[in-house]
């Protein structure tokens, strides 16, 4: 008998095959597409950019590659092995599909072990992942009936048993190649993703040009989320805000977040963030802001912005987009903002807790682990009394920045002393934790930076009791990366008794610190994931205790 | 452009005052600055809107049918238009003026209403709403405040009353305690005539209120609303003359059927503002609210605070129309920083009770079956 039971080549479409092809495109489709469910998470993350997709899949660091090839080669093993053993029983023509077995096998405990690894982030359901899920699952399908024809069709070529019964174990590496896959997907739907974009994006303009609101654009390279808060907190004494959701600061965030947009609101605040040159100047022409707020400049996101001379251009393109009855405010409490301020020619302010030429600056600033009170100047109004249950200097800075913008806004200052003390702690911004351990644990885990620590340490300082602090250092800081962590790690040896080091990312360069600023050895732990860190941590916690959680990441660096 | 909502109408004997009411306000607001829709509460408890309403010749021969239906939903601060029972979204609400007198309007359900859909609104809140409302009560709270009323027996529906209880000289008034106009009130003379006036008077209410029915008084109206900087403005004393419910324009302002300000002496004029300022402060009232005061014997007494006055007492405040508009504005841009303000306070918390229940026995919650 013929090795794949037909005669001509034509053959290879009828018969059983006309179910089989289908059956089995379809169905390798699917499992590769729950296979690939990491990869759809990564490009979802990178922010559907082809570019940081390829640099996670490159990054040395990341175990999924060799993951995919130990799947493929031990799909690709079992199933030779199943085929041969069974072709004697079996014979030639059934025993070749018997290595599906193994390969099914493989790939469900594959899905499944991707299940249980915990995603930080988990998949976001938009109508964008929709559509590319669709794009993927059919180029999937079809990648696999194609593999399937020419398998059969090289088997027909080639004549031999082995090649008929071997033939489909073929498919058991394309496993190996789906990252590539999601990409040509990502590749066929960007034009229409494209199209869609603008008109989003043209309707978004349009809502904001019809709408009689005033238009607050905040950016810097920190405080951003902070600040808009803290401004939506204190202006919402008086008037209806809107404000850009969490950290949704790209030109389709501010657009999902215009969409709530309706004629109550008196205010709309966006938060803009770059990661290149002429992003801001783009959510500008979609916003056009007449306030624009800078919280400070440092370098972060350095490894895409190239050189720091860049961020501060791209941050300035905020006030360049001003019209002249616009307002410019800018933090007194960051050197580069000052040095920005100044190239300003426009009406501004600025303002800051540091200061007495600001037209905004707090005095007697008093912190402990109930919060911080402190006293209001407004452009030499009457002072206020102010508190709130914010922690650290910084957030005393981020306050009279907002003050500012509220004062001149049409608040006055007992208006936004009220807004003050009714401001609550941010999600993972130095936010204290209630428990009932007597622990003061402090959570400061969102994208952290080098400023952010500093002012993590301030408010450490502020408590007494031992410290404890968890980090898996800082990231996305180009070359800098490996200084910055060693820093990181003498500065935390300055203010912390014990570190727990998370991931092995940037463990060296934090522990050379942490031995470099004078800390004993056996006051560090290596924990490989977060979890296994909180392990370590319940072991050595007491009573009194100080916890500090700083900074930890998105699923693609863990 | 924000839209601002009228309610006027409602299920209420001063259904037709209150049209005049709301027609008034509606085309009072200010066009230039907000788009200001006419709600209006059919006898029948439903609610129409359309520009039809803003005519006050057109309610004797509208088909309500005819008209846009409206419908409110919970935690939803938008208009929407009933059209065969499909929901169609109108537009956003800023902001509610209240223009229902009595029962299902002034006694705070548009102000409960408006809370459940977070629409802000110029009028008072649910609890000086519905205290305002009922005379006892009314009562109760100013002689905490030290602010004199008439003494007063009051009866709850089935309860009798004996001549020993009556220790207050004849004539009496026999009242309703919450229907605001009045309608059910009945002056006695005697015992005898008490008891049928009681009869009629708990027709409207549940509670039924019997006060000395004093002679030589003067009547004396003053109102007092909060500006947008917070402040509480009170106006200048009026003695009505005559007993119209409602006055026109031409009847305020032309046939002297009052008396503004009112010819009283100085002392008393400034006791009756102060005490209005302190009433309206005390009972955290919003928007414009008009208290009624009797001058007996040199004393000042309060005999009622209207939450929804008519006309909205505009007349207290302003000689014109176009100062109405004004007033109107102000009153709006209070609500709307108040309404902001209070979007900002904490709904929930969470109390841990939930998690963990299940341990804890929560067999005993499920239905016995």
């Amino acid at each position: 008998m013929f090795p794949i039971g037909i005669e001509k080549f034509t053959d290879l479409f009828g018969g059983a095959n006309v179910i089989i092809y289908p059956l089995l495109s379809i169905g390798n489709g699917i499992l590769l597409f729950f296979a690939s469910m990491k990869f759809l998470l990564v490009l979802q993350q990178s922010g559907y950019h082809g570019k940081r997709y390829f640099k996670w899949l490159n990054d040395k660091n990341t175990p999924y590659l060799s993951r995919l090839m130990l799947l493929s080669l031990l799909g690709l093993l079992f199933f030779c092995v199943l085929n041969t053993c069974f072709e004697p029983i079996l014979g030639l023509n059934i025993s070749s599909y018997v290595g599906f077995i193994a390969y099914l096998i493989f790939m469900i405990l594959y899905v499944d072990s991707e299940k249980t690894v915990n995603a930080k982030v988990p998949l976001k359901k938009t109508f964008r992942l929709v559509r590319l899920c669709v794009t993927y699952l059919i180029v999937l399908s079809l990648i696999s009936f194609g593999t399937i024809i020419l398998t059969d069709f090289l088997a027909y070529k080639i004549g031999d048993e082995i090649s008929g019964l071997l033939r489909y174990s073929i498919l058991c590496l394309l496993p190996l190649l789906t990252p590539v896959f999601l990409f040509l997907a990502y590749c066929i739907n960007e034009p229409f993703e494209e199209i869609i974009r603008i008109r989003y994006i043209r309707k978004t303009k349009q809502k904001l040009e019809n709408s009689d609101v005033i238009k607050i654009g905040i950016t810097g390279s920190f405080g951003k989320t902070s600040v808009k808060e803290i401004l939506k907190g204190i202006l919402s004494q008086k008037y209806r805000v809107l404000a850009t959701p969490e950290s949704y600061n790209t030109p389709m965030g501010i657009c999902l977040a215009v969409k709530n947009l309706d004629s109550t609101h008196d205010i709309f605040i966006a938060e803009m963030g770059a990661r290149s040159k002429g992003d801001i100047k783009e959510l500008c022409k979609i916003v056009k802001p007449t306030v624009a707020v800078l919280t400070g400049v440092n370098n972060q996101h350095l490894e895409t912005f190239k050189t720091e001379e860049v961020i501060k251009q791209t941050k300035f393109e905020l006030f360049e987009s001003l019209n002249s009855s616009g307002l410019a405010f800018f933090s007194s409490d960051n050197d580069k903002s000052i040095e920005l301020s100044e190239k300003y020619n426009g009406e501004k302010y600025i303002a800051g807790a540091n200061g007495e030429q600001n037209f905004v600056y707090a005095t007697n600033i008093e912190t402990n682990q109930n919060g911080t009170s402190f006293t209001l100047n407004i452009n030499g109004e009457k002072p206020v009394k102010c508190y709130t249950t914010l922690l650290g200097h910084h957030s005393i800075s981020n306050i009279c920045l907002a003050s500012a913008v509220a004062y001149k806004i049409g608040l006055r200052p007992k208006e936004i002393s009220w807004g003050i003390s009714t401001l609550q702690t941010i999600g993972h911004r130095l936010e204290l934790i209630p428990n009932n351990k007597n622990i003061v644990i402090i959570d400061d885990s969102y994208n952290s930076n080098v400023d952010g620590v500093k002012s993590a340490m301030d408010v450490l300082d502020t408590f007494k009791g031992r410290k404890i602090v968890l980090t898996p250092g800082l990231v996305e800081l180009g070359k800098l990366e490996n200084v910055i962590n060693f820093q990181l790690g003498k500065t935390l040896s300055y203010h912390a008794d014990i570190v727990i080091v998370i991931g092995k990312h940037n463990a060296e360069m934090i522990i050379q610190g942490l031995i470099e600023g004078g800390m004993n050895k056996e006051n560090i732990i290596f924990a490989k994931t977060l979890n296994k860190g909180n392990i370590a941590l319940n072991e050595i916690v007491k009573e009194g205790d100080v916890v500090l959680f700083e900074n930890d990441l998105p699923d693609n660096y863990s | 452009m924000k839209n601002i909502i009228v309610i006027f109408g409602g299920q209420s004997i001063e259904h037709d005052v209150s049209i005049i009411t709301g027609v008034l306000t509606v085309n009072s607001i200010d066009k230039e600055k907000y788009n200001a829709i006419p709600i209006y509460v059919h006898t029948n408890g439903k609610a129409y809107t359309g520009i039809e309403l803003l005519d006050l010749d057109n309610y004797t021969k509208l088909n309500f049918e005819k008209l846009k239906k409206v419908e409110f939903l919970l935690a939803s601060n938008a208009l929407y238009i009933n059209k065969k029972g499909k929901l169609k979204e109108n537009c956003r609400i800023s902001c509610c003026i209240n223009c229902i007198h009595g029962e299902r309007g002034e006694d705070g359900c548009i102000s409960a209403l408006m809370k459940m859909c977070n629409i802000p609104i110029a009028s008072p809140d649910i609890l000086s709403s519905a205290i305002t409302m009922d005379k006892i009560f009314t009562k109760h709270i100013l002689k905490t405040l030290k602010i004199k009323t008439l003494p007063y027996i009051f009866l709850s529906r089935g309860e009798s009353i004996s001549p020993s209880k009556l220790n207050i000289n004849f004539p009496l008034i026999v009242k309703p305690a919450t229907a605001g106009s009045s309608i059910g009130i009945s002056k006695v003379n005697d015992f005898l005539e008490v008891k049928s006036a009681i009869i009629n008077a708990f027709k409207f209410s549940d509670k039924v209120i019997i006060e000395p029915c004093i002679k030589d008084f003067i009547e004396i109206n003053c109102a007092g609303y909060k500006n947008s900087q917070n402040k509480i403005v009170v106006s200048l004393c009026e003695k009505p003359i005559g007993k119209q419910q409602i006055l026109t324009f031409d009847d305020k302002y032309k046939n002297g059927s009052r008396e503004f300000p009112a010819n009283i002496r100085v002392s008393l004029a400034e006791k009756i503002r102060k005490t209005t300022a302190i009433i309206y402060d005390k009972l955290n009232l919003n928007g414009i609210v008009r208290i009624d005061y009797f001058i007996y014997k040199d004393e000042v007494y309060v005999n009622e605070i209207n939450s929804v006055p008519g006309s909205l007492a505009y007349y207290l405040f302003c000689d014109t129309l176009s100062e109405f508009t004004t007033l109107l504005t102000d009153l709006i841009t209070e609500a709307l920083q108040r309404g902001a303000k209070n979007s900002q306070q904490i709904t929930h918390f969470n109390s841990g009770i939930l998690t963990g229940w299940g341990s804890k026995g929560s067999k005993h919650l499920k239905k016995n079956k």
